[in-house]
């Protein structure tokens, strides 16, 4: 049912994209040229595939007609069934495919073409998941669907991102990505004894770096008694040699010791942070706060604290958290493409 | 008082008199006594011993006066005598003694605060023609008046200091008076040790601003127990305000643009006094700028600045509260933003125990967004219920600090909003007054505030601190 409500989104978008008409793009010469695209991205020329391929889209959303652009649409996913027919190796491509013209519309703020891509890609990663039989099969199509579901994440589709995260986890219970991204989801809910427990299960079972265990710090400070909290905070500031997570564990540790009615040893806490991390927006505003609740005139002058720090264009700690784990889902990525990059002869064989 | 009864008694005899000595008269050089026997001769009741009125003594001055009290000043007083009122409606000539001018001030009054422009003005009361008046700040003269009335406005800059206003009178013959007053300095914190509290209010009827009110006009309860107001002034404490703009993602392009254009519109209505910050903010600083009153320099330092990034609202309000601590003048923040918090480390509860321990009057421009109260908006840091209790929290503390929230409809009457802050905060009431049972002791006492004005409107922060 749910492949089937999706297909008709797919069909209703293709139908809205359209606006003035040109009957010089037919189907016969739009599949042609999405053949001959699919076929410079089997040589490994994935970025001039890519190129054509949005130009391609782009251009056709805007020059056909209603009709003639759903009946495109329909072009190429019957070629995209008579790639799987050729081989079901053939699909892990064709998603990588999809997935990046989603990360290239975003770039070019050309949203409905971007869910268009998302929703194919999605498509094609659960026929591949549907049809995996092997150990790596199944492997690859849980990573498919757990970077698909951090885009989704990302772009604010919870429901969306949230179905592909379980999907994920069906084919592989311990697909890390997918655990965290799914806790990040919970934890939005405000589920978080459920997002703890999960959490708790993921450090136990091997570790996985620093942002598991951040998030189940800061979560372990929401459900229970801070002592367990603390240590995990405190064993964070002294262990993470990434800045953004060394912030936020001092500003949760800070804000716990605040809460136990501890405002002068939260200062002190915060005045190392503010030099260890001077260039952090956070710190030397929870000091002031701590500085008041203390009772002391901030030492800080504030504007200059602020002012001091040249213009960063990426997020700040607290929200950088807030989005699915970052480097977890490139790493995530990097490996999808390695495999994909194998399964580029097939494509080819297929498309001749 | 007696010396007044007196003085007026004179005045109003010699004013139902004729004029006395004609025009042609020439008196300078002859013998007093010949002078005094003229008046006698025109019917004035004076009398003089020779032991007082010598031979010897001339008429120094011409007399010149137009009244016949000045006239008789000009003769007796070279000569140390003056007239006082004798027995039988007569005027006895006497010997002058020594007797002030007596100077008092209307404004400044003391217990006020003096800052920028003040007007200092006096009323006189003199035994004898006053020749001038100076008038003095902390010991430097800064004007003269030779004629009533007796007054002049003098800038006397914005350090919140106590300063000195004096006034010293002298009389034509010698006599002198002065009086003077000392000011306070304004009082941010809680913390005084006059205790004198100040409270900004803001009157409206019919949601336009009243002007023109009186201390009597106002009703003031601390703890329920009325208080005489001792201080109102509308408008003449510096502005001292912190443009909070909300400059992530959604405020990208002409979002950002309008609000820069509220900005200089509110910068350029700013009196020469006043000064601003204005701080940029998403989940980082986007631009800051020192307080300034230079509204070029200011917008020099923000016109540069994109938006970008997830909103940190609790931290930043936190953080333009914190700037204006201690800061003299009227502190304000005035924030645009849709009031969405996704990550900041202060809840509003944080904010809030800030806000009041904080003289600041917060204005919100409240953008339309898709964070309203009743729409479901979550992130890592809080889930939908504990945004909208932040929301609500939010609102009920800009509220409680007598502060206002103005809803627009769209980026395009962020000018007006803007605009109308500045209006309302030219027009507003500072009133001072003395708590009479101050405890110190750190607990919250409640403020009401009434106005007697049928359907006014009163706006002000409900309560304070006892520090």
């Amino acid at each position: 049912v749910q492949r089937g409500v999706r297909l008709l989104v797919l069909g209703a978008l293709g139908v809205s994209l359209l606006g003035a008409h040109d009957s010089s793009y037919s189907k016969r010469r739009f599949v042609g040229e999405y053949r001959d695209i699919l076929r410079q991205y089997a040589t490994g020329d994935i970025d001039g595939a890519l190129e054509r391929y949005v130009l391609l889209e782009t251009q056709a959303s805007r020059a056909a007609d209603d009709r003639r652009y759903q009946s495109m649409q329909s072009a190429k996913q019957k070629l995209h069934r008579k790639m799987r027919r050729a081989s079901v190796e053939t699909l892990p491509p064709l998603t990588q495919f999809q997935e990046r013209a989603y990360v290239a519309y975003l770039e070019r703020h050309d949203s409905r073409l971007a869910i268009y891509a998302r929703l194919l890609a999605t498509e094609l990663a659960e026929r591949y998941a549907v049809a995996a039989d092997t150990g790596p099969q199944r492997s690859l199509a849980s990573g498919m669907l757990a970077s698909l579901g951090g885009y989704a994440h990302d772009a604010l589709q919870e429901t969306a991102a949230s179905r592909l995260y379980g999907q994920s986890l069906e084919l592989d219970p311990d697909h890390v990505p997918a655990l965290l991204g799914l806790a990040a989801l919970n934890e939005k809910r405000g589920e978080y004894v459920a997002v703890t427990a999960y959490l708790r299960r993921l450090v136990a079972a091997g570790g996985k770096g620093l942002e598991p265990r951040l998030r189940l710090a800061v979560n372990l400070s929401r459900v229970g008694p801070s002592d367990e909290a603390k240590d995990a905070l405190r064993r964070l500031v002294a262990e993470a040699h990434e800045d953004w997570i060394r912030s936020i564990a001092y500003q949760e540790l800070a804000r716990l010791l605040l809460r136990e009615g501890s405002p002068l040893e939260a200062r002190t806490l915060l005045a190392r942070a503010v030099a260890e991390l001077p260039c952090d927006p956070t710190l030397p505003i929870q000091l002031a706060y701590a500085d008041d609740r203390a009772g002391r005139t901030s030492s800080l002058d504030l504007v200059t604290a602020l002012a001091s720090c040249p213009y960063r264009d990426e997020p700040a700690p607290r929200a950088r958290y807030t989005h699915p784990p970052t480097p977890l889902f490139d790493q995530l990525r990097q490996r999808i493409a390695e495999a994909v990059a194998t399964r580029l002869p097939t494509l080819a064989e297929a498309l001749s | 008082v007696s010396r007044l009864r007196r003085a007026a008694a004179l005045a109003a005899l010699l004013s139902c008199l004729a004029p006395a000595m004609s025009a042609q008269t020439t008196f300078k050089g002859r013998p007093l006594t010949d002078a005094l026997s003229m008046l006698r001769r025109q019917g004035l009741n004076l009398i003089f011993s020779s032991d007082l009125v010598r031979p010897e003594m001339t008429v120094e001055v011409e007399p010149a006066g137009a009244t016949l009290q000045e006239l008789l000043e000009t003769l007796l007083a070279p000569h140390g005598l003056t007239a006082e009122i004798g027995p039988g409606g007569s005027l006895l000539v006497v010997e002058r003694t020594t007797q002030p001018i007596i100077v008092s001030i209307t404004s400044p009054t003391s217990r006020r605060t003096a800052i920028g422009t003040v007007k200092m003005s006096a009323t006189l009361v003199s035994p004898e023609p006053v020749e001038w008046v100076e008038f003095l700040v902390d010991g430097r003269q800064h004007g003269l008046r030779r004629a009533p009335p007796y007054e002049i406005e003098v800038d006397i800059g914005t350090d919140n200091v106590v300063h000195e206003f004096e006034i010293v009178a002298y009389g034509r013959f010698g006599a002198e008076g002065r009086a003077s007053v000392k000011t306070q300095r304004y009082v941010v914190e809680g913390r005084v040790e006059v205790a004198l509290r100040q409270l900004p209010i803001t009157v409206t009827l019919g949601g336009f601003a009243v002007d023109n009110l009186e201390a009597d006009d106002f009703v003031l309860e601390d703890e329920g127990r009325r208080e005489p107001i001792v201080t109102l002034a509308q408008a003449d404490l510096p502005i001292r305000a912190v443009l909070l703009i909300d400059a992530s993602e959604s405020m990208k392009g002409q979002g950002l643009r309008a609000a820069l254009d509220g900005v200089r519109a509110f910068l350029s209505r700013l009196g020469p006094e006043d000064t601003a910050s204005v701080l940029l903010f998403s989940d980082r600083t986007l631009a800051v700028t020192p307080f300034s009153s230079d509204e070029q320099a200011l917008l020099a330092r923000i016109e540069g600045a994109s938006a970008g990034g997830a909103t940190a609202l609790n931290d930043y309000l936190f953080a333009a509260l914190e700037i204006l601590r201690g800061i003299d003048g009227r502190p304000i923040v005035v924030l645009l933003s849709d009031g969405a918090d996704v990550v900041s480390v202060l809840g509003i509860d944080d904010v809030r125990w800030k806000i009041k321990r904080s003289d600041a009057l917060i204005y919100w421009i409240r953008l339309p967004g898709l964070v309203g109260l009743g729409s479901r908006f979550s992130s890592s840091w809080r889930n939908v219920d504990q945004n909208r209790r932040e929301a609500r929290g939010l609102e009920a503390a800009v509220r409680d600090g007598g502060g206002r929230i103005e809803d627009i409809e769209g980026i395009g009457t962020i000018e007006v909003a803007f605009d109308a802050i500045i209006e309302e905060l030219r027009r507003q009431y500072v009133v001072g007054y003395y708590p009479s049972e101050p405890r110190y002791d750190g607990s919250w006492r409640k403020v009401e505030v009434r106005v007697r004005r049928p359907g006014a409107r009163v706006r002000y922060r409900n309560g304070y601190f006892d520090q």
